[in-house]
Formats: C-alpha cells, sequence, structure tokens
C-alpha cells in the first residue's frame, strides 16, 4: 500500500458510501420539514373557519331572537360532515356571483364547491360538528348558549387531527320586553272613596306622559323635521323610540290601575261614591284622566307604528336602521294587534312575509327571524311573554265604561259629559 | 505486460474512468434527491412564507376591520372586490386592491379619509384575488387567494365589527 500514489477504487465507494450517509439526514430533514408545513395547512383553515363560526353565531345571536332554536331545534351543523358535502349548512354560500346580484342565494350563487378554486381543495380535508348546550350565564343568571365548533381532518400520516373553539351567546326570549316601569301607588286605606284618589294620582301621572307626547309631537310640527334624509331618519328614529317608551309607561301605568278601575265598575261602587260625597271637578278629572291614559296608551303605539313604518319607506338607508325600524314595528304591532278590540293578524303575517322575502339573501338570520315569526303567529296568543299585560289593558277597557258611568252617576245635577267609553 | 495488484503503483486509467462513472452515477443520484428536496423545501418554505405573511397581515387588517363601526360598503348580499368602512374614529376607509410590478399580483391598500386630509397605506402583497361579501350590515366576509399558479393559498372567514352599536343607527 506504501507504494501506491492515488485511491483505489474500494477507497472512492466508501468515501460516496460515507458522504450520502452524510446527505442523507440533511434530506430527511428537509423533506420532513415540507411536511410538517404541509401539516399546518388543514390547521391553520381550521383556525380561520373556528373564528369565522364563533362570529357567525355571535352574529346569530344579535340578529335572529330564533337563533337558538335554529342551532338546536333545526339541529344546524350538529351531524359530523364534510364542509364540501353539497347542502352543507355551513359556507353554503360565498360570494354574490350570479343575478341577481345584491342576493347571495344558496344553490345558484357560489358555494365551496369546485368552482371555488383553491378554498375547495383546502378546505377538503375538514369536516365539522357545532355541539350547543344552554347553560347559565354568569351575568344575573341569565340563560346562554355555548356552541363549540368541531374541526377535524386527517394528516399526512393518517392521524386523526382535531380543533376545537366555543364560544357563548345570548338566549333570547323570543319577543324583546316592552318595559312597563311600576309606579308606586300612593297610600290607601282600601275603601272606595281611597280607590277613586289613588285611580286618579295614577291618572294624573298618566295625563303627563301624555302631555309629554304632545309637546313632542306639536314641537316637531313647528320646526319640522330635518330636511337631510338621513337626518330626518334619525329623528324620526328617536321619534319612534320615544314614542315606544311612553306607550311602555302607559301601559305600566293602565296595569296599575286596572284593579281600581275593576273595584269602580262592581255594582255597589256608585252608590258607595254618592256617600261619599266627592266634588264634582274631581270626578270629571278622573273620568278625564282614566280616559287619557288608554287612549294615549293606543295612540302611542298607532303614531310607534307609523313613525317606523315611515322610516322604512325612506330610500338608500344603511340596513340597520331599516332592520331597527321593522324590529320596532313588529314588537309594536304585535301588541297592538292584542289589545285593540278587533285582532285581524293577515296584515300582520303578511307584512312578515314581505320582510321574510326581503330579506332572504341579504340578511340570513333576519330573514329566518322573521319567518320564525311568521310560523308562530298562530301561537301568539299562548306564546306572547306580554301576556299580563294585554290582560291587563282588555280588563281595564272593558271596565272602563262601567266604572266611569258609576263615577258620572254620583253627580248630583251637572251633566260634565264625560263618562263616554271606549 | 499484466503488472500484479498488490505491486501496482496506482490505479489503471480504466478503473479511473469505471471508479468516477460510478461515483458520477451515485453522486448524480444523491444530488437529484438534494435537489429535489430542496426544492420541495422551498417551495413548501415559499408556501409557509405566504401562509405565515397572511396571517400576520391578515391579523393586523382583521383587528382594523373589528374595531369599525359601521360596513358602507358591500351592503348586505352584496360581493365586491373592495369594502368601505366606517372606522372606529367614525372615519371612511377604503380597501381596494391595486396592481402591483408584478403581472397577476395586487396588493391591498387602505385609504382613510379623514379632516387632516387623505392617508394610504398598503397593508400586505401577493394577492391574486380577494372579494367583500356581507349578509349583515355588521360583519364582512372575506375571501382571499394569495400566491399565483400552484402555490396558492386561499382564506375565507368573517368579521364582525364589534363597535357597532355605537354607530347609533
Amino acid at each position: 500500500m506504501s507504494l501506491r500514489s492515488g485511491f483505489s477504487i474500494t477507497e472512492l465507494l466508501v468515501a460516496a458510501a460515507v458522504s450520502a450517509l452524510g446527505i442523507l439526514p440533511v434530506l430527511v430533514v428537509l423533506l420532513s420539514s415540507g411536511s410538517s408545513i404541509r401539516q399546518t395547512a388543514p390547521y391553520q383553515q381550521a383556525i380561520f373557519l373556528s373564528e369565522y363560526s364563533l362570529e357567525e353565531a355571535r352574529l346569530g345571536a344579535v340578529e335572529d331572537a330564533h337563533f337558538v332554536d335554529r342551532l338546536v331545534a333545526e339541529g344546524y351543523g350538529a351531524t359530523r360532515s364534510p364542509l364540501i358535502q353539497p347542502g352543507h349548512p355551513f359556507l353554503d354560500v360565498l360570494e354574490d356571483s350570479v343575478q341577481p346580484i345584491g342576493r347571495m342565494e344558496v344553490g345558484s350563487d357560489l358555494s365551496l364547491q369546485p368552482q371555488a378554486g383553491p378554498l375547495f381543495k383546502q378546505l377538503q380535508p375538514l369536516a365539522l360538528k357545532i355541539d350547543t348546550s344552554i347553560v347559565t350565564g354568569a351575568e344575573a343568571g341569565l340563560p346562554e348558549t355555548r356552541v363549540v365548533a368541531q374541526f377535524d381532518w386527517r394528516d399526512l400520516r393518517g392521524k386523526s387531527m382535531v380543533h376545537t373553539a366555543a364560544t357563548l351567546v345570548m338566549t333570547w326570549s323570543p319577543v324583546k320586553r316592552i318595559e312597563t316601569p311600576a309606579v308606586p301607588l300612593p297610600p290607601g286605606d282600601g275603601s272606595k272613596d281611597q280607590t277613586f284618589v289613588q285611580l286618579t294620582a295614577i291618572g294624573e301621572q298618566g295625563v303627563m306622559v301624555v302631555n309629554q307626547v304632545n309637546d313632542e309631537l306639536a314641537r316637531i310640527r313647528k320646526s319640522g323635521l330635518p330636511t337631510g334624509a338621513y337626518s330626518k331618519v334619525l329623528a324620526l328614529t328617536d321619534l319612534a323610540t320615544f314614542l315606544e317608551a311612553r306607550a311602555a309607561e302607559l301601559g305600566g301605568l293602565v296595569q296599575q290601575m286596572r284593579p281600581l278601575v275593576e273595584e269602580l265598575a262592581t255594582p255597589g261602587a256608585g252608590a258607595y261614591l254618592r256617600k261619599a260625597a266627592i266634588p264634582v271637578e274631581k270626578r270629571k278629572r278622573a273620568a278625564f284622566v282614566a280616559r287619557s291614559m288608554i287612549q294615549g296608551f293606543l295612540g302611542c303605539l298607532t303614531s310607534a307604528m307609523s313613525v317606523n313604518r315611515e322610516i322604512a319607506c325612506e330610500p338608500n338607508m344603511p340596513a340597520s336602521m331599516y332592520l331597527n325600524a321593522h324590529t320596532r314595528l313588529l314588537r309594536i304591532a304585535k301588541l297592538d294587534s292584542f289589545v285593540r278590540p278587533w285582532q285581524d293578524r293577515s296584515a300582520l303575517l303578511a307584512y312578515l312575509r314581505s320582510l321574510e322575502e326581503a330579506y332572504r339573501g341579504r340578511m340570513p338570520n333576519v330573514a329566518h327571524y322573521f319567518s320564525a315569526e311568521a310560523k308562530s303567529l298562530p301561537m301568539l296568543d299562548t306564546s306572547y311573554p306580554l301576556i299580563r299585560l294585554v290582560q291587563d289593558v282588555r280588563a281595564f277597557r272593558q271596565n272602563l265604561t262601567t266604572a266611569l258611568l258609576n263615577i258620572r252617576r254620583i253627580e248630583s245635577v251637572g251633566h260634565d259629559g264625560g263618562a263616554g267609553g271606549l | 505486460m499484466i503488472v500484479p495488484y498488490a505491486h501496482r503503483a496506482a490505479i489503471t486509467l480504466l478503473e479511473t474512468i469505471l471508479g468516477a462513472a460510478i461515483f458520477a452515477m451515485l453522486l448524480g443520484a444523491l444530488l437529484g434527491l438534494l435537489s429535489r428536496g430542496s426544492s420541495l423545501g422551498s417551495r413548501e418554505m415559499e408556501i409557509f412564507g405566504l401562509q405565515a405573511d397572511a396571517q400576520r397581515a391578515l391579523i393586523r387588517f382583521i383587528n382594523e376591520l373589528q374595531e369599525g363601526m359601521e360596513l358602507v360598503a358591500p351592503q348586505p348580499g352584496n360581493t365586491l372586490p373592495y369594502a368601505v368602512i366606517r372606522d372606529k374614529l367614525n372615519r371612511l376607509a377604503v380597501y381596494s386592491l391595486c396592481r402591483t410590478e408584478v403581472p397577476g399580483e395586487y396588493a391591498l391598500k387602505v385609504d382613510v379619509g379623514s379632516p387632516q386630509g387623505l392617508r394610504s397605506e398598503t397593508l400586505f402583497r401577493g394577492v391574486s384575488r380577494l372579494t367583500f361579501s356581507s349578509l349583515s350590515d355588521g360583519a364582512v366576509r372575506l375571501h382571499l387567494i394569495l400566491g399565483a399558479g400552484d402555490r396558492q393559498h386561499a382564506f375565507y372567514t368573517q368579521i364582525r365589527m364589534r363597535n357597532r352599536s355605537a354607530a347609533s343607527l
């Protein structure tokens, strides 16, 4: 060997093998890093889509009072299924891609199909399951719904991967409540003349509210609404909110006045009040305030509906202005349909159907809300949350005529003509 | 004359050529594997870079949108290649694509109008397609495709405007 001046072939082959042994790990590292990067792609998609699904849940809870029913009763996404499966409710429409422009229609516009390009390919491995459960919220013990979105896929080695995200959304009552604040009653001794005093006291508060409404309407009539379309709608929105709030106040007062009116409508009330020798002016006033209460309440409802209708007819406003006007109008119209002596809800049903059609393909949560409201309209008599208020108003109206007659009967001579019923 | 192997001072020309050929073949195969591995690696790194860039840019972009008060455009039910947002300072911010020097590649820019004037800023580049859709007046959906050819990366997500109630609508 010592006489050799070059390498033998064996040495060359050994050197090549050694070099290959050195290069192979580098190659393995490079290839495995590539596969690791490929592994992260579905994970990243799952993160983005989790955010999407949670935002969808939060948005749905705000825009659709029946959203939780939709999730729970209608089983939205409750069964684990691949995202690209036709008819999957999640990502059922991606873009407004075909006529009519301005409506994203499920089935015709771009959905998660091969036409969606790289998105379809990248979401192909993912499947989704949405779990819902009702929990008691930390704040004021209000019921909340826990929405859990679980994405799963198989990685390159066939291993099952899962990404889970959860949020809590408010569980709304089917209808927002019109608050009816309680007004403290003046202390009474339980006698009918004291009842008369209490009725007048509550009625005076009602008259103050009615005067407030009349003053506001007179002010608007005098100064006029702003000329700019947007400012005008803002002013009308304020007015609609104001009228609804005053209707709520008067509704609360009517509720409080109901037992008093009932008591004054009993057969013995007239004779008792005659003995009490209440001055005629006071009796006139009592009749006036009692009538003003119910007239003011119904007037506020009618005016609020009219103002909301005017907002809804104003062109080129932001979508939320129409939505809020429609929601307010529906809320008031439902109450109005209960407290009027006639109950024809066919117009309300037609209105709900038209709203569902108007929002279809534009705001699906809202369209679902109006659709669910239309479906539940026949059951409204049993499910209306303000049924107690409605019963009080009805009883008030039924007894008011008799109560006012009793008040009038105690007049000795004069005719004030103020005992007309409603 | 054949020289016995043990007495040879070096390898013959034939042996050298043969050895070189085998070595070259071996090296070629190794280099092929290496270059394939490195090209795969660099492609993956490019995709990873795209993902990482997109994620960083998107997070910033999403944060800006989240702080908005009102989605002015697209109106619900529409899809547009741009979006107009009323931001948290009541300024109008227009998000749109502009061309770059690379054919088929766009950059996402934002133009914010305020009493101080118009401010323009490029948020990120490498966009091949971006649409804004809306199915609510309080949220916008993004369909974003980054990269070109077979190195595209797509995202679809929805951003809810958290200051929507501040718009007093």
